[in-house]
């Protein structure tokens, strides 16, 4: 058979082929397609030959998590043997048969960066799939890629021995411009894998610890409420309070808020300075040494901050959040108000 | 505003950065300024709002006989949320997710003991329902303005973090 007749005999069954590749399996195939071998029979059904797999796969730059990265391990062997043969006698049948080789490898490299790429993306946009196995999954395909990419420096430093033949020279010289970007590749999707198992593992182990809670509510462990309770869940999360208008008194709070209601004239402010700069220029661990033990912390920072600054006296509730958020296991948190309607926190005696 | 605001707020309502329906009170309490007044206001009488995590919500203090129906109505959204992340591993704030891919992969994904636990039917469509709406009700989804789609608001991780307390409480036991 030509290979015009091949590609006339894939047209007329496209519709055929099509269904055969998104199926994987057919009940029956035509006789002529049998005969060439593009379909075999295995346990009552017609596969499609895996080199068809291949061939659309690569063209249409798609992998499935069977897919496994070629290394090129014999090809290479068998240039390195080529090369010494070649430096003896310099026949035009191994120069060809060279270049064939190089070119196979550097085909394939091609080929096998697009496959590798749509493995990544594959698992990046898996929505369906347990995390348990996409970690699993992501973890052996970064292993197969970081065997390439050490592999790839062989093939690199292969290639560039040929380059002492002046055969080759011109040849190498092209194709390397295409090989080392295609290492950098490599690396790029490593640095994706080691990311996406890093993030996978992280939702998985959050989405283990929801189902335990889940668990520990279904079977009533009394846990859960005695640690909504507890003051370090309180200070914490701050969920000091509960969001349910069932426990508010609407009327009262109504009352108050109805005096805020007309349009207040707003001054225009200056520019907010940046949290990060306000810290640096009030001098954190002075201003920690200052409030250590202090009865009332917000009210040690108005006083520490107005002895630095008092253009930054502005900034002192801020300041003050700062160190509720960052030094809380050192606070105590009263149920009092001061005089600038503030909660009084003190400093663990 | 305020007075807008303290009626969304007061009917339970968390409101979060990333909700359509309640945009305008978003941005307005996003200004540190604007929440620091209607805050200050409502310390006064014992009500608190807490914004984190670009969600906001009205909040008073807890007293014991209340607890109760507090923790209920928590772990009611916790067990719903466990049921919706086995279906969507991945779910997270600002996600899109359909009714119609929920009732293709919930067979596969169904946890048996929480959906008897939240409801009492065997139907997948009205479990469906039932557990889009709950989740809806309590603004953790919201439903956009296409027939299917739902959007993950940022309320989602107040339920998460108490998760995410709860479990670091039990590590450290």
């Amino acid at each position: 058979m030509k290979h015009i007749e091949l590609l006339n005999l894939l047209c007329r069954h496209k519709k055929l082929l099509d269904e055969a590749y998104k199926q994987k399996k057919l009940i029956s195939a035509p006789k002529e397609l049998i005969e060439i071998g593009l379909f075999n029979k295995v346990g009552g059904y017609y596969y499609l030959n895996e080199i068809y797999f291949n061939f659309v796969d690569t063209l249409l730059a798609r992998a499935d998590f069977s897919y496994m990265a070629e290394d090129f391990d014999r090809e290479i062997k068998k240039l390195l043997e080529l090369k010494e043969e070649f430096r003896i006698n310099k026949t035009a049948v191994l120069k060809d048969l060279i270049f064939r080789l190089l070119n196979k490898i550097y085909q394939g490299m091609k080929n096998r960066d697009k496959r590798i790429l749509a493995l990544v993306e594959k698992l990046e946009n898996d929505e369906i799939n347990e995390l348990e196995f996409l970690v699993k999954e992501g973890k052996n395909i970064l292993k197969d890629v970081e065997e390439i990419m050490n592999k790839n420096a062989l093939i690199i430093n292969t290639f560039e021995d040929f380059k002492e033949f002046s055969d080759f020279r011109e040849f190498i010289k092209d194709m390397m411009i295409d090989v080392i970007h295609l290492n950098q590749n490599i690396d790029a999707y490593l640095k994706r894998l080691r990311e996406f198992i890093s993030q996978t593992e992280r939702k998985r182990r959050f989405n283990q610890k929801l189902y335990k809670t889940a668990f520990m509510i279904l079977n009533e462990d009394g846990k859960i409420d005695e640690f909504l309770v507890t003051k370090r869940f309180v200070i914490k999360q701050k969920f000091e309070y509960v969001p349910d208008s069932a426990y508010i008194d609407y009327e009262k709070a109504k009352r108050i808020i109805g005096k805020f209601t007309t349009e207040k004239k707003i001054k225009k402010s200056e520019v907010k300075r940046d949290l990060k700069e306000v810290i640096a220029l009030i001098d954190i661990k002075n201003l920690l040494k200052y409030v250590e033990k202090s009865e009332d912390v917000f009210k040690s920072i108005i006083e520490y901050v107005g002895k630095v600054d008092k253009n930054l006296l502005n900034e002192s509730v801020r300041v003050f959040v700062y160190i509720l958020n960052h030094y809380d296991k050192e606070l105590v948190y009263t149920d009092e108000y001061n005089e600038f309607n503030v909660r009084v926190v003190k400093w663990k005696a | 505003m305020e007075s807008v605001i303290f009626d969304i707020l007061s009917r339970g309502v968390i409101i979060s950065a990333n909700s359509s329906k309640f945009q305008k009170e978003a941005t307005w309490l996003m200004e540190d300024g604007n929440f620091e007044n209607l805050n200050r206001t409502l310390n006064k009488i014992g009500l608190y709002i807490v914004g984190e995590n670009g969600y906001f919500y009205l909040s008073k203090d807890l007293k014991k006989e209340e607890e109760e129906r507090f923790f209920n109505s928590h772990k009611q959204l916790i067990l719903a949320i466990a049921q919706l992340k086995k279906v969507f591993v991945h779910l997270d704030k600002g996600h899109k997710i359909k009714k119609s891919e929920f009732i293709k992969r919930f067979e596969s994904k169904k946890d048996e003991k929480i959906i008897k636990a939240l409801f009492d039917t065997d139907d997948l469509m009205e479990i469906t329902d039932k557990l889009f709406n709950l989740l809806e009700r309590n603004f953790v989804i919201e439903k956009r303005s296409e027939k299917d789609e739902y959007v993950v608001l940022n309320a989602l991780n107040y339920y998460l973090d108490i998760v995410e307390a709860v479990s670091e409480g039990d590590v450290d036991e």
